[in-house]
Order: C-alpha cells, then structure tokens, then sequence
C-alpha cells in the first residue's frame, strides 16, 4: 500500500486501516520523512504492531519514490528482534532453538561500522535454516540519526531482525565489471582501507582511475568520480562483493559503505549502464529459475548508489525487471527499497553485505 | 593471450596470502580457528567448515585419548556431533591418509555427516599433522579436482597446523602458570594463617601467664615454709621458661609477618658484647663451664646498628652454647674483618665443648622448629625457633652465619655483620622535610572526623616516616581493621555514625581480628577523668589531648611500640615568603601553634588556614541551626567538633566557650547563656576567619 503523503498522520490512518490485526511493515522515504518518535507512539497508542525503517527511497509497483511511504505485510511469525550497538562490535545476539519462519527479514542501520560482523555471527547463529533478505537504513545524506523502529522503540546503530512464514528465492547480482588488480588491503579498520598494496589507498586508487580513463579524482570531490568505480572484495568462483568508497580522507584513507577485512584480496570495478542494467536482469532471472505458484510480490532491494550512477535512467533497471516479469507472464506487485547496504545470502552461501547491487526476491506463501 | 591464466594465478596466490595472514591471529585456540575458518568459508563460499583435535590435547582426563572433539565449527547452526570416539573409520583412515573427500553417493560419505541437514554435497577432509583434522563442507560439487584443492592449500594448511600446535602449548602453558599460581597462593594463605595463629594464641597466653608470675611473684614473699617456697620457685622457673618460649614464637611470627625492622642508631658495641658476656657467664658458672670472651681491639666502642637485633643473635648463641654444653667451656670471640671509611666488619664466633649437631642435622639447623635430635629438644626444652630466629635477623641485618659441628666434640657458629661506623652520616629519606624517620615504616590507622585535626596528625606521621592510612569515622576503621594490620591506631572519640570507644570495643573484641591486640590511642579534647576512663575501659591504652603537639604526639606512639627515646628534630628556622614568628600573631588568629607543627613550611601553615577558612563557617552555621533550636546532642558534638581548629589558630578563648558551651549541653542546659556564648562565638569566628583568609591571600 502506497502513502504518497510522509505526515505522521497519514502514515497512522492508512497502517491503522492496514494492519487488520497483522505485524506491518512501513518503509518511509527519506524526503519529508516524518518524526519517527511522533509516529511511534501514535502507532503504539493503537496498538499496531509495526517494524520498519527510513531509506533513500522506496519502490511501489516498479517506480522509484523518494517521497511517500510503502506499507506491506510480511506475516511474521514472532515479534520483531531488535540487536542493538552494532558498531560496538559485541553486539547481542540471541540464540533461536529453531527460526519459526523460513524467510528473515534484516533491516539495519546502514551507516553502522560493523555489520559484516554482525551478519557473520547471524549467520553463525542461524546458518542456511532461513533465506535472507534485507536492507541497509538511513539518509542519502550519510547523516547519523535514528532510522529503524518497530513496537519496542525508535533506533540508531542497530538491526531489527523478522522472521516470516514467505518463503522466498533469492538472486543477486551486481554487474560491475573488473577494470584492475588485485590488490591487498594490507591496512583497514572496519569500513576504512588505509592501504592498498603497501601504499597508500588514496594513491593506488586515483592511480588506476587514471590509468583506466585519465580521469583525476579528487579527495575534496571523491564522490563524484568514485561512484564509478567501487571496490570488490574478490571471491571464488563467484560475483565480487562490491565496496563503495565515498571518503577520501586528509591522511589517504578511503572510507567505504561496509567493512573491508585486512588482508582482503579485491579489485577495481567499473560500471557500465548496459551491464547493470543487464545484472538486474540476471538476478530476475535467477528467481524465475527456482519459481513456483502463486507469486506472492516481488522485492526489490536495490543499492542507491547505483541509482545515482545511472543518474537519468534511474528507474532503467526497475524497468528490465517488469519486462522480464511480464515475459514470463507474471504480473505481481513489484515493491522495495533503495537502500544504503544490501542484505542476502544467495544460494547456500554466507550472508554478505552487499554495495551497489541488486536484490530480487519472489516472496510465496 | 596469457593475460586471463595470469590473472587468475595472481588472484589465487591473493587469496592464498590473504587466508594464510588469517592463520595465528590469536594464541586462544577458539579465536585462532574461528579466524581461519570464517576467511575460509567466505573466500570458498563453504557451506560449512571445522577443525577437530585429538581428545588428548583437548581433554586431558578423556580416557580415549585418540577420540577427536570439534573445537570450532562455523555456522554453529550446522553443529550436532562434537565427539568422535577413536575408533571411528576417520580417525583410522587419517592415520594413513593427509586427505580424505566424500561426494553424496560415494560408499562412505553417510559416515562422515556428523552435521545437521546434509543430504548432498562433499566433504573435504584435511589432516592436521597428529592434532587432528580439519573438515570442510560444499553443499555444491566443486568444479576443481580435489588433488588440485589439496595442492592449493597444501602450504596454508601445514601452517595452519603450526599454529594450532602452538596455540596447545600456549594453553598448557597458561594452565600450568594458573595451577602454580594457585598452589602459591594457597601456599601464601596457608603461612599467613599459621602466623596469625602463633601471633593470636601467643598473646591469648600471655596475658594469663603475666598474671600467674605476678601472682607467684607476691606469694613467694609471704610466709610460706621452705617446701611451699620451693614448689612457688619451681613454678616461677617453669613460668619463666614458658615465657622464653613465648617470646621466641611471638618475635618468629613478627619476622615472618615483615614486622620487624632492622634500626640505625649509635649504641656502644663493647658494652653491648660485654653486658651479653656477663649475663652467661653466670648461667655457665652455675654448669660449672668456663666462659671467655675475647674482642679485637680494633673494633671501635661507638658503631651504628641495631643493639637489640644484635643483642637478640649473640645472646640465642650465647644461650644454646651454655643450655648444650655439659662440661668444658663457651668462647665468644669479637673480629673486626675490615673497616673502611663508614663501615666494619663485625665477626662474632661463638664455640663451645658440647655435644655438637648431627652432620645430617646442619643443613636444617636455622629452619624452624628443627631441632638437632629429638632427645635434645625434650631435655632441653627449646622451642626450635632459637636459631630460626638468629638465621632471619641475620639475613635483615645483611649478614651472614656458618655453621661448623662435630658430634661430642662441640659446636662454632660464625656470624658477620655489617656496622656503620659511628661518624658515619645516617641516611635520611629525601622526601622528609626534616625529622627522624624513627617510626618509618610504622603503620598507623589515623581515625578522625575533622579535617585540620586529620591532616596535621598525617604530616607529622608521615614526616616520621610511618605510613598513614585515614579512616573518617569509626565504622570505616572497622572495615579498614579487618583487611589491614597495623602498628597504631590514633582515634578520635566524638565522630559521627560511630564514636572512637564503640569502634574500639569492636576492634577489641572481634576474634580473628588483625587489629584486635594494635595498640590504639584516644585522640580527645577532654581531661575529664570520665572520658579517659571509659576509653581505658573500651580497650584504648593511651590518650592524646588535642591540640596535641608533635612531641606529645611522637612520645606516646614511641612508649606503645618500645621505640628507643629520640625526639624528633623540631626545625625552628621559618621558610622566607611568609610572615615571620613575630608576625604570627594578630588580635583574632594565632599561628604559632600551626608554625610549629609545620617546622618551617609556609606552604602547610596556608594549607591547614584554608581548611579552616572553608570548613569552619559551615560549622559554625550548622551550631547555629542547633542552637536556634535548642538541640543539646546536636550542640555537644557541633562544639566539640570546632574546638580544635580553634584551638589550632591560637582561640584558647574561643575553645573555653566550646567547652562551656558542651558541659552545658551534657550536664545542665541554660538556654540564655547558651545564646550569649553563641553570639560571641560566632562573631569572633568570623574575625578568625576573615584574618586566616587575609592570610592566604593578602590584598
């Protein structure tokens, strides 16, 4: 359900006419976002239970929303978990005898230092009992502040963590291609590489932007030319796990979305609107390779960074994903988030946080 | 063309640099495995991964020591077996094989799951040298050959053996040094507990003893018949050899417990020696044993030492010679080995024609309770802490005893000391602005409620080198008695929460108490004999009135301990920068007194006016609420506690109000006087204040 308008009052009448007595879920643009205490207790007050976050935009029936708010049901099977203090690096992590849904849902807050950590142990806790998917929450404008609620309050450096009775599958793609390297991040802490091959991040990396296009990127103007060309952590055998710098910082350190390990082998990456484009394509299609009936929805978890990259095409991918549905005869109700951060574990493999990519996933009963 | 071959090459070597940098990032086994496994699992996109180690590195006591437990597995979701007995078919084919790997439908592969949900896939599992093995899960079938995989990770995995090796020896290690800590500790526990047993069960007899001597001392001079003073005699001699006896356990106990500290101070040696020689020659006399003694005459009569300790040492010799020896004759022969510029060499040799020790006896000789046979103890009587005694005041002295014996031909026991000559400077500690350190290392519990009172004690105690530990009110020095010893302790009667006699009768009667024998003295403003009697009766054994002055102070606490006479230096030269002597005094403030407590240091004169200027405005305020109200308990302890910091400015007037105003409030209330001595009082405080502060900071 769509709520073009952010006021916490709008937000409150269509959840309470929404909820029916189910756990919803309420993704909030950031544009107007309303103040999520005030909504909070309002919803509270009513006695709807509720988990949810505030993202660079959100996804309602294949378009992008900067502005407004989605509301969906993911028929949870037990109260929201809530992890608190994930960039203390020990954060709690409750033990499940057994996940009561097949499917967990991860929202987290995506300017957090440490949550490749706290997936690891997630994934430690839960295994492949469940499907992941998930989001990273927060502003565009990497600005520290609450993002993430659900009944037990309003909250920053955290994750909430559902579990529900959808079973999904899953496909993750990136397309981002090799340009140079390896290299070894031979110094970083957490989300911060200080050197790349013994040298100085900042120098390795403006080296082979230059050498790729002759581009010089500057430290005061990181942004502009590093959305181009992330990072990937290389992996075996599979697509890289992409890692987007957007500081660089006086010391020439590069800060990134997402922890880089010391020693990580990873490459240069470069981005080509046809290949992305074509990525979200290959990630469609790998659900529709594992499809059954009824298809519930369709979930989109897709990185802003890309968004911004493709600039003008931003809703290109969004629509190679309705062309392919409908190819295949499918008309269910394409719905999402742009996220700071994606959250899945594709296949049986770990659960990895993910820069600049996209996450398709068919929910069914 | 080659440039894809290549580029995989150096992404595989990265990869293989990386997880190898993963390995040994900790010595706690856990983290160490947990490290390698988890960069495993994500470069490899494992499904699952664990390592395995023989039960004997792992658990010791496990009685199947070739059985395997699982030490780490990610994700522990995957867990379901952590034992693997030893006759399992892995365990077997690993002792053959460095690996072993298992598709789903191979012949063994069902042996192999130990994990939950595995219906396909393939294991992979590597051999850990002897340690044990490491087991990787695909749920994927591997594109690469396994004799590929293992060649790959061949190298990374030997290291990684390594690593777990030396993790295990870091584990024993730790648990030996935590074992031996322990037995040390225990060890400590168990001497500290014997001490205070012989401390406590010495002065519980000795108190009784006193009495018996005191007793049969009286008798002994009454009319008694010659049997009845031969019984009272024999009594008195078996009192007097259990008292040694006593003595000998009690100064043994204050040694072990570092107690005991070794004095500077000039005495005269030749005395000293020729007293000791006097003493026993009677003692041989008696045994009809001839006594010599012989010393160098190049010793000089002066030296600095410690008379007692070496008094106590010569005289334990002096004594076992004679005790020992049944015929023929004790010899003390004094050397001086050299002499330099501040010291001698002071060697004492002791001999005798006795019975001599047992050559198997001589190396034990100064341990305690030893005895050179056991005939000899019975008929002697000793305690066996003679010679324990000698060898540990030796050691503190920083000298040194030999020994040389030979059975029914006598004993030689050789002891050299060193002596400070007695021109020689004595050392002073650097921090002490002036003053004798004689009661350094003194451990005193100073207990006291108002501030001046606490800090000027603490200066002068700490200047004298003790070491001063404060406690507030009486409920504090409670808990401070019961952790620490101490040598002293100075405590103020009137305090809030718990007054000095309560916390006094506590300490005394709580058995088992560190505290319960220290000596403690009543710091009080009042020489009514009320007051001094309730403190003997509470168990305090001396009184300080305040203000007190150092001497006072330092003389009181010196006839506790038995601490040779020596006052201590008084500095009368004042510091430049403040007022001089005959500044010290206007109309409303007198600072001699503090002056002469601080011997010279303005700096502690301003600090002890600042502590008056702050604290007593808010106690004369408090006095006024109470007096506002008529509140006799309240105004008793309101003057008491403001009379020694007037007192200490030079207000004699003002504390003879204080007084008035306290015997009032105890004895016969008088409201009217009461408000006309307040009213002066507070006026001339403020005087006193104003002029303190004027002091401080001159304008």
């Amino acid at each position: 359900m769509f709520v073009p308008d952010p006021s916490p009052e709008k937000i409150f009448d269509a959840a309470s006419a929404y909820a029916q007595g189910r756990t919803i879920t309420i993704l909030i643009a950031e544009e107007d976002a309303p103040d999520l205490s005030q909504l909070w207790q309002m919803l509270c007050d009513a006695g709807i239970s509720f988990f949810g976050g505030i993202f660079p935009g959100i996804i309602v029936k294949g378009q992008c929303y900067q502005r407004g708010v989605v509301l969906s049901c993911w028929e949870l099977s037990e109260p929201v978990c809530v992890v608190e203090q994930l960039s203390s690096g020990l954060p709690f992590i409750p033990v499940w005898d057994q996940p009561t849904g097949p499917t967990a849902l991860i929202l987290a807050d995506g300017l957090s230092s440490n949550i490749t950590f706290f997936l690891s142990r997630l994934y430690n806790r839960l295994g492949t009992s469940v499907r992941y998917i998930g989001a990273g929450a927060g502003l565009l404008s990497m600005e520290r502040k609450p993002c993430l609620f659900c009944n037990q309050g309003v909250y920053a450096d955290a994750a909430l963590v559902a579990f529900s009775s959808r079973q999904l599958r899953l496909g993750v793609r990136h397309g981002w291609q090799r340009v140079s390297g390896p290299y070894v991040a031979t110094r970083t802490s957490q989300n911060v590489i200080y050197e790349l091959n013994w040298e100085k991040a900042f120098d390795v990396y403006a080296r082979a932007i230059r050498q790729d296009s002759g581009v010089e990127i500057q430290q005061d103007d990181f942004f502009k030319d590093s959305k181009s060309y992330p990072f990937g952590i290389y992996r075996e055998g599979s697509e890289s796990i992409v890692r987007d710098p957007i500081i660089a910082r006086e010391d020439g350190s590069i800060v990134c979305v997402g922890e880089v390990p010391e020693n990580t082998v990873m490459e240069l990456l470069r981005g080509d609107p046809d290949q992305l484009a074509e990525a979200a394509r290959e990630a469609m299609r790998d659900c529709l390779n594992q499809r059954r009936e009824p298809l519930l929805q369709v979930w989109v978890v897709a990185c802003i960074s890309r968004s911004l990259y493709l600039e003008g095409q931003g809703d290109r991918e969004l629509r190679v994903l309705k062309e392919e549905l409908a190819l295949h005869g499918l008309e269910a109700p394409l719905m999402g988030v742009l996220s700071l951060g994606e959250i899945s574990s594709p296949s049986e493999g770990w659960l990895e946080f993910y820069n600049k990519t996209i996450v398709v996933a068919f929910a069914y009963e | 063309m080659n440039e894809p071959r290549d580029l995989d090459m150096i992404r595989e070597i990265s990869l293989l640099y990386e997880l190898s940098l993963s390995i040994g990032s900790s010595t706690d086994l856990q983290e160490n495995c947990a490290h390698f496994l988890s960069t495993l699992c994500l470069q490899k996109k494992l499904t699952y991964a664990a390592v395995w180690l023989r039960a004997e590195y792992t658990h010791p006591t496990e009685a199947d020591g070739k059985a395997c437990r699982l030490v780490c597995g990610m994700p522990e979701r995957r867990i379901r077996e952590t034992r693997l007995p030893g006759s399992h078919s892995i365990v077997q084919r690993l002792g053959e094989e460095q690996m072993v790997v298992a598709s789903c439908g191979d012949e063994y592969f069902e042996e192999l799951v130990w994990e939950k949900n595995i219906q396909e896939g393939t294991y992979y599992i590597f051999r850990l040298e002897n340690y044990g093995f490491l087991k990787l899960y695909l749920i994927n079938t591997p594109q690469e050959a396994p004799e590929r995989k293992f060649r790959k990770m061949r190298n990374v995995i030997r290291q990684f053996t390594a690593s777990v090796a030396s993790c295990l020896s870091y584990q024993r290690l730790e648990a030996e040094i935590v074992r031996r800590r322990e037995i040390e500790s225990q060890l400590k526990r168990a001497l500290a507990a014997e001490e205070q047993f012989y401390a406590r069960i010495s002065h519980e007899i000795w108190t009784p003893l006193n009495g018996m001597m005191g007793m049969l001392t009286v008798l002994k001079h009454t009319a008694l018949d010659a049997d009845q003073q031969s019984y009272v005699s024999d009594t008195l001699l078996a009192c007097n050899s259990l008292v040694g006896l006593l003595n000998d356990t009690l100064d043994f106990a204050r040694i072990n417990e570092g107690r005991i500290d070794i004095e500077r101070v000039k005495f005269n040696l030749h005395e000293t020696l020729r007293t000791l020689y006097q003493n026993y020659k009677l003692h041989a006399a008696e045994k009809k044993l001839r006594m010599m003694c012989a010393i160098d005459v190049e010793l000089p009569p002066e030296v600095q030492g410690d008379s007692l300790r070496l008094s106590q040492i010569v005289g334990n010799l002096l004594s076992n010679a004679v005790k020992y020896t049944e015929k023929g004759e004790v010899r003390m022969d004094v050397h001086c080995t050299y002499s330099n510029e501040d010291r001698i060499g002071l060697q004492i040799v002791v001999s005798d024609t006795g019975l001599g020790i047992p050559p198997e006896s001589l190396p034990h000789i100064f341990e305690a309770f030893e005895y050179s046979s056991q005939d000899l103890s019975s008929k002697t009587g000793a305690s066996g802490l003679g010679l324990a005694i000698v060898g540990r005041l030796v050691d503190l002295m920083g000298g040194r005893i030999a020994v040389e014996s030979e059975v029914g031909t006598g004993t030689t026991f050789t002891v050299d000391l060193p002596m400070f000559k007695s021109h020689a400077p004595i050392r002073e500690k650097t921090d002490a602005p002036s003053g004798v350190q004689r009661l350094e290392g003194v451990r005193v519990l100073l207990v006291e409620d108002t501030p001046m009172n606490q800090k000027v004690a603490q200066r002068l105690l700490e200047m004298w080198g003790a070491i001063v530990e404060v406690a507030n009110h009486g409920k504090e020095a409670i808990q401070i008695c019961q952790r620490q010893v101490f040598d002293v302790i100075l405590m103020d009667i009137q305090m809030p929460l718990m007054d000095g006699y309560e916390a006094t009768r506590i300490i005394r009667s709580q058995s088992g108490s560190p505290n319960q024998q220290t000596p403690i003295i009543a710091f009080t403003a009042s020489v009514r004999a009320q007051v001094t009697e309730v403190a003997f009766a509470a168990g305090m054994n001396a009184y300080i009135l305040k203000p007190f002055n150092a001497e006072q102070l330092y003389a009181v606490i010196r006839s506790l301990l038995n601490i040779p006479e020596e006052k201590p230096r008084v500095q009368e030269a004042l510091t430049a920068g403040g007022p001089t002597g005959s500044e010290s005094h206007t109309a409303g403030l007198d600072i001699s007194y503090l002056r002469e407590l601080a011997e010279g240091d303005d700096a502690f004169v301003r600090e002890m006016l600042a502590i008056f200027v702050q604290n007593t405005p808010s106690d004369i305020d408090m006095l006024a609420r109470s007096v506002a109200s008529f509140d006799w308990p309240a105004i008793r302890h309101g003057s008491h506690k403001l009379k020694y910091p007037l007192a200490s400015v030079g207000r004699e007037d003002m504390v003879d109000i204080l007084r008035e105003m306290e015997s009032m409030a105890s004895e016969s209330p008088d409201p009217e006087r009461l408000l006309l001595l307040f009213e002066r009082l507070k006026q001339e405080t403020q005087t006193s204040v104003a002029q303190a502060q004027s002091y401080i900071s001159p304008s």
